[in-house]
């Protein structure tokens, strides 16, 4: 008798809201049946029936269960509902089966509709129409057992229905849970206008279970501590509070989103039938990229492999690097002998580099230059491509490989700048700061060559460890993927390093080079 | 008469907007701090965007920080009832008015500073000896023009804030009229075209204003300051009480609720209609060879023509579920005849993967954009029927898009989920299958598409990591290269992996279940991996396919126009002369698209060829100081349209 009353009360206070909201809401759903974009791409009304039951509908539930609960309690009318002989689960529940009723018929009215007009044009058969509706019902209730149990937050039910959403759609896109694919979502995604035969068993049980526990978290949430607990935070929330709220939620949210995809390791590569080869600093990893490679091919890849190892390991001794990046050379057998390709690999998996191995020697220089070049780079996530720092990690393979045929560089250096007819061959100390613009002045392989030629006159110059010690500090530095890298970059800049290392500048090794290395060159007069 | 402590209360009352500002910056500021390098905005190599990413950005944060502002003016002392105080104070009702306005000046002023210098903050971090001298110029025009519409916003939003809880749906309708306005073309759409006001540029060391559109802009923002200070004003703050009094209606709170769902349906439908979501075209086929005048491809003019009024039947064979129009009974029945010797020969494709549980609906009446010869959803084949279409054409169209479906099913939608690393994939793997018969016609047809893949390749080679990276593709190249290249990738998947693998790559996708946000070729790479293969075995095969299709091809490539053009502005008209630089067929038709730029998403459009052989349309047309176009050719050897890459300039006068 007392449920009875109750019930009659609910459906007198809320009869606006109840007969007036499906109304509109089917209004709602014909203005979006004229939805002509929608229409073309999804090609059914059910698919325009998706989108509205995806965006519009919980907009619907969420309005019911303010109405329902929310204002109850903001406006503490239940404590008369209190007074009845009922207990308070009662009159929850009788609020929670208005709400569920008025919010699964409002939905299986959508769909009648849309089936009843579309009967002919979608080819609708009896199980098509039970899937559809099947999985529209538990939509809808599922919509409300969330609006339900997060009525009861009072203030707090946007900025945490905020978060919930933002947490779905960070999960989905960053880690390797698919919500679209899962539970209620599954129910209403990209399948729910054409899926006519499979009823989804997973989804309907794994939505149930979440109705049930939204559910009873409700219910918990309406009957704790004698409902203090959703009166007290039913009170309503200050301009200031909202502000502040939304603020600090976000930025607490991106804060959280980023470490977490900072921690998120990139993918390991593997080659298949791949020759590896590693050591304590550096790992080797070579392939064919053909389905069987021929002996002679696997010979050539496996001298690739131990050459490569040895020179990096001894690069990364002297320089001072605990790990390399890992290497993949991946034979390529249309490539020409000086053909060098770099793959598309994050630098946190690695350097890819694609050759001839067959035609190119293991130990050639221009090889070895370009190989040395690019895993330096990749160990500092490509920070050393730059205006102030190029010089180095070019100079520094090609000073490598030739510091015991002293003087070939320079050599080449200046015959490529006799050959030349320009000022090209006046490198300054500004240049050395601005090494992007010389490479493009001069080209890239006279801007090698000058490189590696500044590289020879800061090992004339400076005392063997020194040059060790500056080249260490600047190649390798172990560059952390983020800010700290940048300010790293800043505070040691490459002249302040030299100076600290060597006690040379700039503007000594270009007057070396010029001065005693190139005498015949050009003046070094500063651009 | 200045009231500084007036004027101090008001700023100190917006003190929460400019906080709410400078944390949306402490955000960004954050997030480039955790994700990268702050001189370097993508360290790993991955392309970076085009610039739309941060007009988008400046429109939201003008928006946001107006209406921010706008509501914050008024609201606050409503919420708070600290108006009744005020009224109190030997001030005029017009001189609290006046001194909120000036606050909210300064404040917009302020962030539009703090702005300014932030952006060229990181600007100068990201400058090197290459980059083009910082132009401070372009700054200040910028800051200027920014602050113009910020302020214009705090107008609007100061008087629609008087609506209280409708604030989001009246707020919705003036966005959408001026969405309206701006798609509807004519005059005033060019006086209210914000997107001109966003990147204001300077040109041979001048700054161009967008006057026009300023004065447009500012002419909307003083009715919203004049309406909002007469509502405020309006005898004593009348309107004030007499909405207090709405709130206080039995009704009010249904009112309210049904403010809300219309303010939800009018942004969604706002956000949807700007978006176009072009992302969800997932699988069509391109329609079958037509003449280069006629190819559309922007959603607002894609269907095809409207089929007249019919009633639908339906008709079953053992894998299909045929949807028609009556008118059409006969032809259909024909079709369905052979309908499951098509499932079958897809089937062979993937080497019969699991059957599709139910049947695949085709339907045969349905409206598809018209730029495709048929759309598939999932279980759901989209082939119209038309006159002019052949029964062999349609029957490639429905192997093609029942390719789709398989791919679809296989990967239990994965393939969808990852749309941009796929689109290649699933393009290329349906052409496979629409393709894979052995009779001559489709033999022919084969190699059109091949002639097509090398006609492509030779305007530019598609590395591999682009090509599987949808986005980045298609800031470089037109998007229907992943017809006939992908194809090549599925012909190489089969040739280092067997039939088998298209089939066992999309059933690995499904399993794996990879985040959404995956790098395109971390996608293959993975899927590739899983398979005992890799993406350079299939690099290598596409690139040495390509190499070989080149050579095979190399005197009608020979023969083809390389195509050169110039732009230029005569009386209003933006003109393109294309002109084949080195040699000319006759049979090649010379074609071009825009692209017409949005706030959100950039559509193309076919321009008309004139009598002297340009391609003209009107300056107006084109919002903002750069325009993006495509120049290509067509000839019935290939069959469908081939581009040139694209070309951006900037529109050197107004």
């Amino acid at each position: 008798m007392v449920i009875r009353g109750i019930l009659s009360k609910e459906f007198y206070q809320h009869r606006l809201l109840l007969l007036w909201l499906p109304i509109l809401i089917t209004c709602g759903w014909v203005l979006f049946l004229g939805m002509k974009e929608l229409m073309l791409l999804g090609g059914s009304q059910f698919y325009n029936l998706s989108w509205f039951l995806w965006f519009i509908f919980p907009l619907f539930t969420l309005l019911l269960a303010n109405s329902l609960i929310a204002d109850e309690f903001r406006k503490s009318t239940q404590l008369f509902l209190e007074g009845l002989p009922v207990s308070r689960f009662a009159f929850l529940a009788v609020k929670y089966v208005i709400g569920m009723l008025a919010a699964v018929l409002t939905a299986l009215l959508l769909v009648g509709m849309t089936s009843s007009t579309q009967w002919n044009s979608e080819g609708l058969s009896l199980r098509f129409a039970l899937v559809l509706w099947i999985k529209t019902l538990l939509w809808a209730w599922f919509c409300w057992a969330a609006s339900f149990a997060l009525a009861f937050l009072g203030r707090y039910r946007f900025i945490i229905g905020f978060i919930v959403v933002f947490t779905l759609l960070f999960v989905e896109r960053e880690l390797e849970i698919q919500v679209t694919h899962f539970g209620p979502f599954h129910l209403i995604d990209e399948q729910y206008a054409y899926e006519r035969y499979e009823i989804p068993m997973v989804a309907i049980g794994t939505t149930l279970g979440i109705i049930l526990l939204l559910t009873i978290l409700g219910f918990v949430f309406g009957i704790v501590r004698d409902a203090t607990l959703a009166s007290m935070l039913a009170e309503k929330m200050s301009y200031r509070e909202k502000l502040t709220m939304t603020a600090l939620v976000a930025f607490v949210l991106f804060v959280i989103a980023s470490v977490i995809e900072r921690q998120t390791a990139a993918e390991p590569l593997y080659l298949p039938g791949s020759v590896d080869v590693s050591s304590a600093r550096v790992a080797v990893s070579v392939s064919a990229a053909v389905s069987s490679p021929t002996t002679a091919e696997m010979e050539a890849l496996q001298g690739h492999a131990d050459s490569m190892m040895d020179h990096l390991d001894e690069v990364a001794e002297f320089l001072n690097i605990k790990n390399l990046p890992k290497v993949f050379l991946v034979h390529r057998r249309d490539f020409d002998p000086d053909r060098y390709e770099l793959g598309d690999l994050d630098t946190r998996q690695g350097v890819l580099i694609r050759l001839n191995a067959i035609a190119s020697a293991p130990d050639g220089e221009r090889w070895l230059r370009m190989a040395i070049r690019s895993v330096l780079l990749a160990h500092q996530h490509n920070r050393l491509d730059s205006d102030t720092r190029d010089w180095v990690v070019t100079g520094f393979p090609i000073w490598w490989l030739a510091r015991s045929d002293k003087g070939r560089i320079v050599q080449e250096f200046a015959v490529a700048n006799s050959v030349s007819q320009d000022d090209a061959s006046s490198l300054s100390e500004s240049e050395l700061v601005r090494w992007r613009a010389y490479k493009k002045r001069v080209g890239e392989e006279r801007a090698q060559l000058a490189a590696g030629a500044i590289m020879f006159s800061l090992s004339e110059r400076a005392k063997a460890e020194d040059m060790r010690a500056f080249l260490s500090h600047v190649l390798g530095y172990e560059a952390p993927y983020d800010f700290r890298a940048t300010i790293h970059d800043y505070w040691y800049s490459v002249s302040s390093v030299l100076r600290a290392t060597t006690g040379l500048t700039l503007a000594d090794l270009v007057s070396h080079l010029h001065g005693t290395l190139l005498p015949g060159a050009v003046g070094s007069g500063d651009r | 008469m200045m009231n500084l402590t007036l004027l101090a209360k008001e700023l100190v009352g917006l003190r929460l907007s400019i906080g709410l500002v400078l944390a949306i910056h402490a955000i960004d500021l954050t997030y480039r701090c955790m994700f990268g390098f702050l001189d370097r905005p993508e360290p790993s190599g991955s392309d970076s965007s085009d610039g739309s990413d941060s007009v988008f950005s400046i429109v939201i944060l003008s928006l946001l920080s107006g209406v921010v502002i706008g509501t914050a003016m008024i609201g606050q002392e409503r919420e708070h009832q600290t108006l009744t105080f005020l009224d109190g104070l030997p001030v005029s009702r017009l001189s609290i008015f006046i001194h909120k306005a000036l606050a909210a000046l300064m404040v917009v002023l302020l962030l539009e500073g703090f702005s300014i210098t932030y952006d060229w903050f990181f600007l100068w971090l990201n400058q090197d000896s290459l980059s083009e001298p910082i132009d401070f110029r372009e700054l200040f025009a910028g800051f200027v023009v920014r602050t113009l519409l910020t302020t214009c916003v705090v107008g609007g939003a100061a008087f629609l804030s008087f609506s209280r809880k409708w604030f989001p749906l009246l707020l919705g309708i003036v966005v959408s009229l001026l969405v309206w306005v701006r798609t509807r073309g004519g005059p005033l759409s060019t006086w209210l075209d914000t997107s001109a006001l966003l990147l204001p540029s300077v040109v041979e060391g001048q700054v161009v204003w967008p006057v026009q559109q300023m004065v447009g802009h500012a002419i909307l923002g003083t009715f919203g300051w004049i309406f909002a200070a007469r509502a405020f004003l309006h005898r004593d703050g009348r309107l004030t009480l007499a909405i207090e009094r709405y709130a206080d209606l039995p009704v009010a709170g249904y009112l309210t609720a049904v403010g809300y769902v219309l303010a939800a349906m009018v942004w969604i439908g706002l956000l949807f209609s700007l978006a176009n979501d072009d992302e969800e075209e997932v699988s069509d086929r391109p329609a079958v060879t037509r003449a280069a005048g006629e190819v559309a491809s922007t959603l607002s003019d894609l269907e095809q023509t409207p089929p007249q009024v019919d009633a639908f039947g339906g008709l079953q064979t053992e894998s299909f579920q045929v949807i028609y129009r009556r008118s059409a009974l006969a032809r259909v029945s024909t079709l369905a005849a052979s309908m499951d010797a098509i499932h079958e020969e897809v089937m062979d494709y993937f080497e019969n993967p699991d059957r599709v549980s139910g049947k695949i609906v085709v339907d045969t009446g349905a409206l598809i954009p018209s730029h495709a010869a048929g759309v598939t959803n999932w279980t759901k084949v989209r082939v119209p029927l038309n006159q002019e279409q052949s029964n062999a054409e349609f029957f490639r169209t429905l192997r093609h898009e029942v390719g789709h479906v398989y791919i679809e099913r296989i990967s239990d939608g994965q393939a969808t989920t990852h749309f941009n690393a796929m689109r290649v994939f699933h393009e290329g793997v349906a052409t496979a299958v629409e393709l894979f018969s052995e009779d001559e016609e489709t033999g022919l047809e084969r190699e059109k598409v091949e002639r097509w893949a090398a006609a492509v390749d030779s305007r530019g080679r598609i590395p591999f990591p682009v090509l599987c990276d949808n986005e980045t593709l298609l800031r470089t190249r037109d998007d229907s290269v992943v017809y006939p290249l992908g194809y090549l990738v599925a012909d190489s998947l089969v040739e280092i992996g067997g039939q088998s693998l298209p089939r066992r790559m999309m059933e690995k996708l499904r399993v794996l279940s990879l985040p959404a946000g995956s790098r395109p070729s971390q996608v293959w790479s993975t899927l590739l991996q899983q398979n005992g293969t890799s993406l350079e075995m299939l690099t290598a095969a596409y690139e040495s396919r390509l190499k070989a299709l080149r050579e095979r091809e190399s005197v009608f490539l020979e023969g083809i126009p390389r195509i050169q053009s110039e732009l230029t502005i005569e009386s209003d008209e933006i003109v393109i002369r294309a002109e084949p630089v080195d040699r000319a067929d006759n049979t090649a038709e010379l074609i071009c698209r825009v692209e017409m730029k949005n706030v959100i998403t950039n559509e193309l459009e076919p321009v008309a060829r004139a009598a002297d052989g340009t391609f003209r349309l009107p300056r107006e047309r084109i919002s903002g100081s750069r325009i993006r176009f495509l120049v290509g050719w067509w000839t019935p050897e290939v069959g469908y349209p081939v581009f040139e890459p694209w070309v951006e300039e900037k529109l050197k006068e107004r």
